[in-house]
């Protein structure tokens, strides 16, 4: 703060266009000769979009069928009654058939839907160990705290896959007969159950542990299976592409949903003779029922469908689209009265003045 | 035991010293309250480090320190070792860091830890780590600041030399040497100097600001004891056991304790077993400069923080703003309470049901162990933590880049650089900008910052023949070449004149001249061939500087003799009797004798005086009137001389009549009065002087201009009322057709105008509201007001403080009560300002309640006044006193809920310009129930204070928030900068505002659909970054570079700083229209994904909670970063900036359309109206940034390592289709930059629209797209994973769909929205041409409204200054009579003349009491400065000091002697000493002469 000392001009600012403030600078002056192009062209272009969209959402087909078994609804019921307050349930089969007059356009992917089922609860979406899914040997044997209660079995052995998740494992099965013809015997579709989980998750985070020597199940000597579970993780497939922590559809389930009600893919139909989708004629559908969802009030529902580009059926978007490129070109009219209107009056003002 | 009764006597027994005067104010209430405090323990021993080391004092318990501190400075806060803890302990000072820490600590218990530990810790290091380095850089700049003061040398007394030392190694009680042009390094008391009497002048610019000399003089007993190096010895304790020559035990002094009392000081000199009265006359205070004096001798009292210059550093609390508290207010009340309370209370009380329901969802029943009320509590907590993260931590530390990048920005400002000073506008506070832009009140101090201080010798008028400036060009060389004094810098040329001056024909120009060489209490001094002038007031010398300049150079002076140079002849007056000035006499007078015998009466002064003295009045003093008025007219500053020839009989019989009265014990003021008043009539009227108070550049300007933005001008001067109006008349601030309202005509009316106007307010109030608040500005009027009358008019000043301290401890409850009252008052006004509810136009009407209850008569009328005066369009306070100033501006505050700023330059406007007052001392703490007036002052700070770096000192530099170098940058920094800071804060807090809410609002609807269970919607990286890197940029640069309008613009429209004053841009309402629309954004962002996901069947299953988080977190930052480009602009600006030009800068915006068009801010084009290169590469750094991290924290890198923190994977490589070798690039990396060019995308899709669906077939692009991919394939390719399925989400086209449909429906209705609005609202500013004041007004108003007359404006004598030199001058204390009889020091058989008695035939008492009644004077004179705030300097501070600083004495021309004799070995004690040590031994100590 010695002012005096210094040199003439040592204190000087520098005249820069940026220390002055005076960067070339556009400054746009959005006036609704700008705007009203800008939103006729953006309703435009979505309502474009949304047409197509729309038309590719509806060009795909969806075939569902809940099985939950609520009286009355399906051959399932049974089932669901039987299992009704027993832990376990007992093992139980239903079936469900459908007739297809047409092609269903392949390839048809089979998904199960589950309703007002909570995998976004906070608790029970923590209730895993990405480290034990990863395949770190330490962590098999030294599940995270957030897996309790499904931390230990009661024998004290660490849990693997530990964790409310995996403990809650989707296990109902499904498999699909195709009759050709009226009377036909039934043949088994071939149902992909591979090819269904993320690339992430199968390559790189679920990972088995290290073999012990060669064998999974030796890998996983010394842990406990989640107490729902029938077999232990390294038997839930003979494929040993498939068994273990990347078991798919192991790796499915362990990808929570964001949302109460969700779908999970179970298989892919693409072999064989159905390459090009289902071709007409009697389907059945042959359920394992084990998982029991009516305490809570859930749904279940099996869901045969195709896809489009845009993914499955889901004529929302389209029409989303659709509203709200009406709503720009709605809008751009609305600007368009005012602008005209006041901007009148503006230079009638001006005028006057 | 009090100091009086320690002294055994009365201090000198002038009750005068110690009761209070008129001036009863604060200043004096607080030092008698002291002195009763104050005991008398301070013990110094001279010298004696071993005895005053003895004292301690009690710290704590048994820890005891010594009691005198060092004169080590130590103002950093910090050490090494301190550092950490005690920046902890101060950022955890602050209730957010409180906060966001429990928040953390609530993390760490895993029931209810609803985020990653470092969403919240890694924000929160950074605002730590930011604040610290921040407090850590101010620290160091401290430390080296301490040191380098610490580290300045001085001479102490060590055994028996004086040696150089640091100024740290002082101690109390050491002996030191100080020479001429150093700094007093601690409090001394003056032993002897090498000026005759130990005389020691000092310059107390640092201290008060005052650049003109003051005098300090030792004790007499030491001036004429300590006349050697030996002597020295004796005082000190000696060093050997036995000293010989030293028969007299050590020198002591006893005083009070030290205190923050500047110009008080009490205490007693003990030494050879008698005791003498010390005061504040004999004291050097630290920060002083010697000055005129060679050398001198000092004894410490206090150092270190003792001294009375640090004790009056108050400590300062930062300023906040506005918008500063508003914030705080907004985040501390709505975020942390609705948000988090209502909002996690409403959520748990969701959960309450839930998890009853949840008991029968077995797969996770187990996992919610407890009961339900427990696990409600713990959801509840789960809750608070989740949405902390909507208080947003990152706002705090954003915040402070943009006011320091502010503030940077006006410290480069090339346009606020002043270069004949070097000096560049400087913000020091950083904390103040946007308040700039919210300026109502100007407080300005007049003297050196609306004017330069710079007289000039304008004009003359001798014998009604007016003298002006010759046009400048006429002379190609300086006309006064001829005279060998002329300094060349007098710009008065007037051939005419000088013709009439050198021809010598005409007496009265001679005479004229003469007068004006002779009649001034100047000193002078030669330095070189120059002649140096010491005046007391910048007026005088001018006036002598003047006849110098034209022949009649004043040369030298004696205590009885005038030595004049008058066109080359040197004449010698002698002086019979020198008449000073006052403010009541409003004239001088000498009576001289002439060389030739003839005795003469030289006067000058105020017009009216002297007019009134005239012994006719003929046609030439009626030519003399009218360029009185013409010079009045042109706001030059006039003085009347007037002479005339006294016959010696008169003068006999006046000379003895003057002789009785100046012996009269009683009344000698008065009885001297009448002497001269007698001796000044009949006189002959010579002319008059007409002398330019320079206006500093631009000032009327600026003051137009600020005018136009609404700001108001107040004028806070020390300075007499006319030429406070003159100043207010030549800087525009009062015009001709205003309505000037004067201290008389308010205070006759008092009773009249002000309550009537009051009840007339009140009613009007009542009957129409707010509409009065703007009619009645239609009448211009304008105020000047005098100090006096605010003394009578508030109540808080106007008691007697006596009184107060001795009856009415209630009353000072009462009045502390009321300042609770109108202290809660103005909390309530605020919030219901700021919410937005025009609660401005009332804003007194809080106070109603609090009148209504306490009929208080007298705060109602310091209401009304206040109420009239801001009124006014201009408002002059003269003869206010620094206090009042500060009073003033309290006053204001007070009532009005504005911004002020107060702008000055010197130590007396500190005190409205301090940011922090110094709280009442430890001693007015504890009066507790007296705290009354103090706790005013902490109040009165301005809001803002901004110093000018001009040459009253440093003081008011120091102190403010805000370093100009001219006024007129005022008006950039206020219209331009201010502006440019409001805008810049407003938008940004909107933004900011907006953009919390629109992507954390989110994880509430989310809680709706997750069971309540508080499961966060985003990530944990991408919540722990999205304010720290995502969303910071573009923020950023809105904060800092953000241009509404041009500098240029802003400065052509002031009108447009009207927005900030109303507080437009940023209120209530504009925050709950952010919140509101961030409401919309998040609503739209949430619902429309979940509505488009909800029934979905999809191959990429987007429905799973990783793929819905990235969604949700893309299309909110997406959306706000596009919102970045559409908010809210600054109203009607449009319109503005399309008609500004046409309607020309002047054009008035008409008031009542204003407020609506002005007021809302909604319609906007964009956010960022001013693109640059910069705000684009802002977002685009932003936006990759997210790409970075996103990738970052998602990559299988860091998944390996830490599975658990980094559970997304959001990176598939490739994918191998049906067994296939070919691949398809990872566009997971790259996805942010599609998302950026989403026409780029689209097309890409729509390539493959035809088909194999996703999933089954090659993509089409992977071959055939550009080389990117093509080597991106290549890249990730690896047919070896051959999955089947690649499920990420962010690839797929649906999910992009999404976000596109989420952001154009985010931006586009917003978008057409404000265009609509734009359109229809269209601010049209009116041109209003200025209605001129019409008559009618002015005469509806009632008969006291009066117009001035036009003389009345003449300016009348413009001597604001005090007294001159004269009795120091007529004393002869500071001339030295022959060189003989003049040597410094004593001989030591002279008579000790302190312990004479007063003699009643000398004119003055005795030295000592000469010297004492001088003090007398001094001390008069500080009340007086009190009153006026042009203490000028004593000379033009640049010619003055360097002047000062050329040689020893004053009048060494005359009494030419060596003052340089060869310096005794034992003085020799470094090298540097040699020039400047005067050996004293050789010289007596001038004896006094009577």
């Amino acid at each position: 703060m010695t002012w005096s000392a210094t040199a003439r001009g040592a204190q000087q600012p520098d005249n820069t266009a940026f220390t002055q403030q005076r960067l070339p600078a556009w400054q746009p002056l959005l006036s609704a000769s700008i705007a009203l192009p800008l939103f006729f062209c953006a309703g435009l272009a979505f309502i474009g979009l949304g047409l197509g969209l729309y038309y590719s959402s509806n060009g795909i087909k969806e075939l569902e069928f809940d099985y939950t078994g609520y009286p009355g609804t399906s051959n399932c019921t049974v089932c669901a009654e039987a299992g009704q307050g027993r832990a376990p349930p007992p093992r139980c089969s239903c079936a469900w058939y459908f007739t297809l007059p047409e092609l269903f356009q392949g390839p048809v992917y089979l998904y199960y839907e589950l309703t007002n089922y909570y995998q976004n609860n906070r608790r029970y979406g923590v209730s895993r160990d990405d480290s034990q899914l990863s395949g770190m040997a330490s962590a098999l044997r030294h599940p995270v705290n957030e897996c309790a209660p499904y931390q230990f079995s009661s024998a004290g052995l660490p849990i693997a896959p530990c964790g409310a998740i995996a403990n809650s494992l989707f296990n109902d099965s499904f498999s699909l007969w195709h009759q050709r013809g009226p009377g036909g015997s039934y043949v088994e579709v071939p149902l992909d159950r591979t090819g269904i989980a993320w690339w992430t998750d199968y390559h790189v985070k679920f990972r088995n542990p290290p073999l012990v020597n060669g064998s999974l199940a030796l890998a996983f000597r010394g842990t406990a299976p989640p107490p729902n579970w029938h077999r232990p993780v390294y038997a839930l497939s003979p494929d040993i592409n498939n068994t273990g922590f990347i078991n798919q559809d192991f790796v499915v389930w362990m990808r929570t949903a964001a949302l109460p009600t969700f779908r999970k893919l179970y298989a892919r139909i693409r072999q064989g003779n159905y390459t090009a989708g289902l071709p007409r004629g009697s389907y059945r559908v042959d359920i394992t029922y084990n998982y029991p969802v009516r305490a809570f009030g859930g749904q279940k529902r099996i869901i045969f469908s195709s896809i489009s580009w845009m993914g499955g059926k889901n004529p929302f978007l389209g029409i989303a689209y659709l509203v709200v490129g009406s709503l720009c070109i709605l809008m751009g009219f609305v600007m368009l009265v005012v602008y005209i209107r006041f901007q009148d009056q503006h230079d009638e003002d001006e005028d006057e003045e | 035991m009090s100091l009086r009764e320690y002294l055994g006597f009365r201090v000198d027994g002038r009750p005068g010293e110690l009761s209070p005067t008129s001036m009863g104010s604060l200043a004096y209430q607080e030092d008698y309250e002291e002195e009763k405090n104050s005991a008398f323990t301070w013990e110094v021993k001279a010298n004696s480090r071993a005895y005053n080391s003895r004292f301690k004092e009690k710290v704590f318990l048994c820890w005891r320190r010594r009691k005198y501190k060092t004169n080590i400075i130590r103002t950093a806060k910090y050490n090494v070792f301190s550092f950490l803890p005690l920046n902890l302990y101060e950022q955890f000072h602050r209730m957010s860091n409180i906060y966001f820490l429990l928040v953390i600590i609530l993390q760490a218990f895993p029931e209810i830890s609803t985020l990653p530990w470092f969403t919240l810790f890694a924000p929160f290091v950074c605002l730590l780590l930011i604040r610290a380095t921040r407090d850590l850089v101010d620290d160091i700049g401290r430390h080296r600041n301490d040191r380098i003061i610490n580290n300045r040398p001085c001479q102490i007394l060590q055994g028996k030399r004086f040696l150089w030392r640091r100024w740290m190694n002082i101690c109390v009680g050491d002996l030191v040497c100080l020479h001429k042009d150093s700094i007093v390094p601690a409090d001394l008391l003056l032993l002897a100097s090498t000026e005759p009497s130990s005389l020691c002048y000092v310059e107390t610019a640092d201290i008060d600001g005052e650049t003109n000399l003051k005098f300090r003089q030792a004790p007499m007993v030491t001036h004429h004891e300590l006349t050697s190096m030996r002597m020295m010895e004796c005082f000190q304790e000696p060093a050997m056991p036995s000293a010989p020559d030293c028969p007299s035990p050590t020198g002591k002094v006893v005083c009070e304790e030290p205190n923050s009392r500047m110009h008080h000081f009490v205490g007693c000199l003990e030494w050879k077993g008698k005791k003498y009265p010390l005061d504040s006359g004999n004291i050097l205070l630290r920060g002083c400069k010697i000055r005129n004096t060679d050398t001198c001798y000092g004894m410490v009292i206090y150092a270190g923080f003792d001294t009375k210059i640090m004790k009056n550093c108050g400590k300062f609390h930062l300023k906040r703003t506005k918008i500063d508290l508003l914030v705080n207010k907004l985040v501390l009340l709505v975020q942390i309470f609705l948000s988090l309370v209502l909002i996690s209370a409403a959520l748990t009380l969701g959960f309450w049901y839930q998890v009853q329901e949840f008991k029968a969802h077995y797969y996770v029943s187990h996992k919610h162990a407890h009961g339900v009320l427990m696990e409600t509590f713990l959801i509840f907590w789960g809750f608070l933590i989740l949405l902390s993260a909507m208080v947003p931590m990152a706002l705090f530390i954003i915040a402070e880049f943009i006011y320091l990048g502010n503030s940077v920005f006006i410290n480069w400002d090339e346009q606020m650089y002043y270069e004949p000073k070097d000096l560049p506008a400087m913000a020091r506070s950083t904390s103040l900008n946007d308040q700039l832009g919210q300026v109502e009140y100007i407080f300005s101090d007049k003297t050196g910052t609306l004017t330069q201080n710079i007289m000039t010798f304008k004009k003359c008028c001798i014998e009604g023949c007016v003298y002006g400036p010759d046009a400048k060009s006429s002379y190609m060389v300086n006309p006064y070449l001829w005279n060998k004094f002329a300094d060349g810098k007098l710009l008065f040329y007037n051939a005419e004149l000088l013709h009439a001056v050198q021809s010598k024909k005409d007496k009265m120009v001679q005479e004229f001249w003469r007068l004006l060489a002779i009649c001034h209490t100047v000193m002078v001094q030669e330095k070189g061939n120059q002649l140096l002038y010491q005046a007391a007031s910048p007026d005088e010398e001018a006036l002598v500087t003047a006849a110098r300049n034209f022949g009649y150079v004043f040369l030298s002076r004696t205590q009885d003799s005038i030595t004049v140079m008058e066109l080359g002849k040197e004449r010698v007056y002698k002086v019979l009797a020198m008449m000073d000035f006052n403010s009541v006499r409003k004239r001088m007078s000498v009576l001289v004798r002439n060389p030739e015998g003839t005795i003469y009466l030289y006067t000058k002064g105020a017009d009216t005086v002297i007019f009134e003295r005239l012994y006719r009045k003929g046609e030439m003093e009626w030519t003399t009137e009218e360029a009185l008025a013409s010079f009045a007219q042109e706001t030059l500053r006039t003085l009347c001389l007037a002479y005339k020839e006294v016959d010696e009989d008169t003068y006999e019989h006046w000379h003895r009549r003057h002789q009785e009265a100046s012996i009269l014990l009683q009344n000698r003021a008065q009885a001297l009065h009448q002497v001269y008043e007698e001796m000044e009539q009949d006189l002959q009227l010579l002319g008059v002087t007409a002398i330019e108070d320079k206006l500093q550049d631009g000032v009327p300007e600026t003051i137009q201009c600020l005018k136009q933005g609404n700001i108001k001008v107040w004028v806070l001067t020390g300075d007499k009322q006319e030429t406070a109006v003159n100043i207010g008349f030549a800087c525009q601030l009062l015009s001709e057709n205003m309505l000037i309202l004067e201290e008389k005509e308010i205070v006759r009316s008092r009773s009249q105008i002000l309550e009537t106007y009051w009840e007339k307010n009140n009613n009007l109030r009542q009957a129409k509201g707010r509409a009065e608040d703007q009619a009645s500005p239609k009448i211009s009027m304008a105020m000047v007001i005098s100090g006096d009358l605010l003394d009578q008019l508030f109540l808080s000043l106007r008691k007697e403080p006596r009184v107060l301290i001795q009856s009415a401890e209630e009353s000072w409850q009462e009045l502390g009560e009321q300042r609770a009252d109108f202290l809660q008052a103005r909390r309530v006004s605020q919030i219901w300002q700021l919410l937005g509810m025009q609660h401005r136009s009332s804003r007194l009407a809080p106070q109603d309640q609090e009148l209504n209850g306490s009929k208080n008569f007298e705060a109602q009328r310091e209401r009304a006044f206040v109420s009239l005066a801001l009124k006014c369009q201009a408002v002059i306070c003269c003869r206010v006193t620094p206090k009042q100033k500060a009073l003033i501006v309290a006053l204001v505050k007070k009532y009005q809920n504005v911004v002020t700023l107060a702008i000055g330059d010197g130590a007396n406007d500190v005190n409205m310009i301090k940011s922090g007052c110094r709280a009442a001392g430890p001693r007015g703490r504890t009066a507790g129930g007296r705290l009354g007036p103090m706790a005013v002052r902490v109040l009165t700070a301005a809001d803002i204070g901004v110093g000018l770096a001009g040459q009253e000192g440093m003081q008011a530099v120091q102190n403010s928030d805000y370093v100009l170098a001219q006024f007129c940058f005022l008006q950039r920094l206020l219209l331009v900068h201010g502006r440019w800071s409001y805008m810049r804060v407003c938008k940004f807090l909107r933004y900011f505002i907006y953009k919390t809410i629109a992507s954390m609002m989110g994880q509430v609807w989310f809680a709706f659909y997750s069971g309540f269970s508080a499961q966060p919607l985003y990530e944990g990286w991408f919540l722990a970054l999205f304010n720290l890197l995502y969303s910071t940029l573009p923020v950023l640069f809105i904060g800092l570079f953000e241009q509404d309008v041009s500098a240029e613009r802003s400065l052509q429209l002031p009108e447009l700083y009207m927005a900030g004053q109303k507080d437009e841009l940023f209120n209530y309402r504009v925050f709950f229209q952010a919140i509101a629309h961030g409401m919309f954004t998040s609503v739209v962002n949430f619902f429309m994904t979940l509505w488009l996901y909800h029934d979905m069947a999809s191959p990429a299953s987007p429905g799973d909670y990783q793929s819905f988080t990235v969604v949700m977190a893309l299309s909110s930052l997406l959306s706000i970063t596009v919102e970045v480009g559409a908010a809210h602009a600054p109203p009607g600006l449009g319109a503005l900036r399309s008609a500004g030009p046409a309607q020309g800068p002047r054009g008035h915006l008409q008031g009542s359309r204003l407020p609506g068009n002005f007021s809302l801010p909604g319609q906007v084009i964009l956010i960022i109206k001013y693109w640059t290169v910069l705000s684009v590469l802002a977002i685009l750094l932003s936006l990759s940034a997210y790409v970075v991290m996103t990738w970052a924290t998602q990559s299988f890198w860091l998944f390996r390592i830490s599975p658990t923190t980094f559970s997304f994977l959001c990176e598939p490589p490739g994918r191998v289709l049906g067994g296939g070798a070919r691949c398809r690039p990872g566009l997971t990396q790259v996805w942010p930059h599609w998302a950026l060019s989403r026409p780029l995308r689209l097309w890409l899709l729509s390539g493959d629209l035809h088909r194999a669906p996703w999933g089954h077939r090659a993509r089409p692009w992977c071959g055939t797209q550009s080389r990117f991919w093509k080597a991106l394939s290549r890249l990730r390719c690896d047919p070896a994973l051959s999955p089947d399925a690649d499920r990420n989400v962010l690839t797929h086209p649906f999910v992009l769909l999404v976000v596109l449909l989420n952001v154009s429906l985010n931006t586009l209705p917003v978008l057409a929205l404000r265009v609509i609005y734009h359109t229809l609202t269209k601010p049209r500013p009116k041109v209003e041409v200025e209605a001129p004041p019409s008559e009618e007004i002015i005469t509806v108003e009632p008969a006291h409204y009066l117009q001035r007359e036009a003389r009345g404006r003449r300016s009348s004598y413009a001597f604001s200054h005090r007294e001159g030199y004269a009795d120091l001058i007529t004393q002869g204390t500071i001339l030295r009579r022959t060189p003989g009889a003049n040597s410094m020091l004593a001989d030591p058989t002279m008579p000790m003349p302190y312990e004479e008695e007063p003699t009643s035939s000398q004119v003055e008492p005795s030295r000592w009491h000469s010297r004492r009644a001088s003090l007398l004077g001094r001390k008069h004179r500080h009340r007086s400065m009190a009153h006026s705030d042009d203490l000028q300097p004593a000379s033009v501070p640049g010619v003055g000091s360097s002047s000062l600083t050329g040689s020893p004495s004053y009048l060494e021309n005359q009494f030419s002697i060596s003052k340089n004799l060869p310096p005794t070995p034992e003085w020799q004690a470094g090298p540097m000493q040699e020039n400047s040590s005067t050996s004293t031994t050789q010289e007596a100590p001038a004896g006094p002469k009577h």
